[in-house]
């Protein structure tokens, strides 16, 4: 049976949304060359990078990193634990507790960002998005379906990456200088809810382009101008202008997850059914 | 029963085209109706303003008794496109579970239902494969077990057998006729293939740049038309036309060219067929012939 359910004063039926999420997922899954990409790049960015680096830097000496005197400069700006006392060591905390939270807000908004445009511009672009046009499905159950069918596994590889991090990192770690690196607690709201927030963000400003953009690269173009500030946050985060803290953590996110509500009510208010069609 | 009545619907499109001026039809209740013209006439434009899809200009439809633009009604109609595909990626009976779906088909329900689909679209034996790998024709044959699911009162047929070899497109054909007898649903089609259309039609609507030009019966189509008659007679000799007001003087013509010395082959009544009526209301310029 469907679940009802009311959001927003509007009632949604669970059924076709659930309907919606599975047989997207199922068309992630079906399309390797899609997906495999979707896995390494993460595993990369968020896994062999740091891993390396780690790996030089315990072995060889912070000398191996090219701007180590510049990183050892901002290390006094961090909480370090004063348990560790290697300065190698602080370095590498302040490296992987750190300079890397941003990738782990790169990775689900750029998989969000893929999944999503695939998910509406590819139905436009297939002819599929008019044969779902004449069913019953409402806007907002169809924009709702295919918000948290980009969403379900942005976050999902996300967190399954962060995971692989934590275990690789600190297994690293511990072999070569039997310290436990990765262990900030900023790691929980930076996981749990800035990642969640951003791919949101990134979410409805693709489902906003989507709806418009007749193709694929169209829809993803536009789509990275989100991708453009997080890298900006990067370089910020890196040079040590702002940093992290829990609290900074949890406002950023609580500020873009309110854009991100706000972006994605006007997305589905202004779901102009007849637009759509006359543009297929 | 009136399924759809539209009353003076047109339709400007927001650059200013008009691709529909002041359309009024009614289709009875379980009646298949042609909705015939060349590309480009308004066909399609027609049918997304009777399913909702557009809000017409001026104009109004009623559709199964409520207005065209109420959401509820796409629950009791169905609409198969020339141009609205399905999921290639998915197998038959994955595609057809995710429109169930769709439609609030309680799962066991949407089990059987597709099934006894299946079965009659002949498509069992690949029910498990990719819809990718069908032909044009067997695709055909799935989108309509897709448009039939929810058991809809209305279904909208926009060029149904576009694309489709003659072989496939006779296929086809024949399975609308029989769905459409069976179901007893009013059926919608839109088509410019006359032939086709002339063959599963209980009457017809013929549209030019926009306008519906003439609608009717078969009957009343061809008899509109007809402002003669004629009689075909063949000779061992020769082909002779003999028009006649009153069938008295066929037997006139008949005596005339036997007392020529001719002799007669056959004696055909010629009669005008919907194809006439056709090209008499559309003009055959820029039209492909079915």
């Amino acid at each position: 049976m469907p679940i009802f359910t009311i959001l927003g004063g509007v009632v949604m039926n669970w059924g076709r949304i659930r309907a919606i999420i599975r047989k997207d997922l199922r068309e992630v899954g079906a399309n390797r060359m899609a997906l495999i990409p979707m896995i390494i790049v993460p595993v990369l960015m968020c896994v062999i990078v740091p891993g390396a680096i780690t790996a030089i830097v315990l072995t060889a000496g912070p000398d191996s990193l090219s701007n180590a005197a510049s990183l050892e400069q901002v290390i006094p700006y961090y909480p370090v634990p004063a348990a560790i006392t290697n300065q190698v060591q602080r370095l590498l905390y302040v490296i992987l507790n750190y300079t890397f939270v941003p990738f782990f807000m790169i990775v689900p908004l750029m998989l969000a960002t893929i999944v999503s445009a695939n998910a509406v511009v590819g139905e436009k672009e297939r002819g599929t998005l008019e044969t779902l046009l004449y069913t019953p499905i409402t806007n907002r159950e169809l924009a709702t379906g295919k918000l948290l069918a980009a969403f379900l596994p942005a976050a999902s590889i996300s967190f399954g990456v962060f995971i692989i991090y934590f275990i690789v990192l600190n297994v690293l770690g511990y072999a070569l200088a039997g310290v436990i690196l990765v262990r900030s607690l900023i790691w929980i709201p930076v996981i749990l809810l800035l990642a969640p927030a951003v791919s949101l963000l990134g979410l409805a400003v693709t489902l906003q382009v989507s709806f418009k953009a007749k193709s694929f690269t169209e829809a993803q173009q536009i789509a990275a101008v989100v991708v453009i500030p997080i890298v900006g946050l990067v370089l910020v985060q890196v040079t040590g202008v702002v940093i992290f803290n829990a609290l900074y953590v949890i406002l950023a996110a609580l500020a873009l997850g309110g854009l991100a509500y706000f972006l994605l009510t006007r997305v589905i208010s202004r779901f102009n059914r007849e637009k759509i069609i006359s543009t297929l | 029963m009136t399924a759809i009545d539209a009353q003076g619907l047109g339709k400007v499109y927001a650059n200013g085209v008009t691709a529909l001026s002041d359309l009024s039809l009614t289709v009875s209740t379980g009646e298949v109706f042609g909705f015939l013209g060349p590309n480009g006439a308004g066909k399609t434009t027609t049918v997304r303003l009777l399913n909702g899809m557009l809000t017409p200009t001026s104009g109004r439809a009623v559709i199964l008794g409520s207005s065209s633009d109420d959401q509820e009604l796409r629950k009791r109609t169905a609409t198969l496109a020339e141009l609205a595909r399905m999921y290639e990626h998915l197998t038959v009976r994955e595609n057809l579970r995710f429109f169930a779906a769709l439609y609030d088909i309680p799962r066991d329900e949407a089990t059987r239902r597709i099934e006894e689909l299946l079965e009659r679209m002949a498509l069992s034996s690949r029910a498990d494969d990719r819809l990718g790998t069908f032909s044009t024709g067997m695709k055909k044959r799935v989108y309509l077990a897709r448009t039939l699911l929810h058991r809809p009162e209305i279904i909208f047929l926009d060029e149904p057998t576009a694309g489709l070899d003659p072989d496939a497109a006779e296929q086809v054909t024949a399975l609308i006729h029989r769905l459409a007898r069976e179901s007893g649903a009013t059926v919608f089609l839109c088509t410019h293939h006359l032939t086709f259309a002339a063959r599963v039609c209980d009457s017809f609507g013929f549209i030019k740049d926009g306008r519906l030009v003439a609608s009717g019966s078969h009957e009343e189509l061809i008899r509109s038309v007809e402002r003669e008659q004629k009689v075909l007679i063949t000779t061992q000799e020769a082909r002779h036309e003999v028009s006649y007001r009153n069938e008295t003087e066929i037997d006139d013509g008949v005596r005339r060219i036997m007392a020529s010395g001719e002799h007669i082959v056959e004696v055909v009544k010629e009669r005008a067929t919907l194809e006439d009526a056709y090209f008499h209301y559309i003009g055959r310029s820029g039209h492909e012939l079915g």
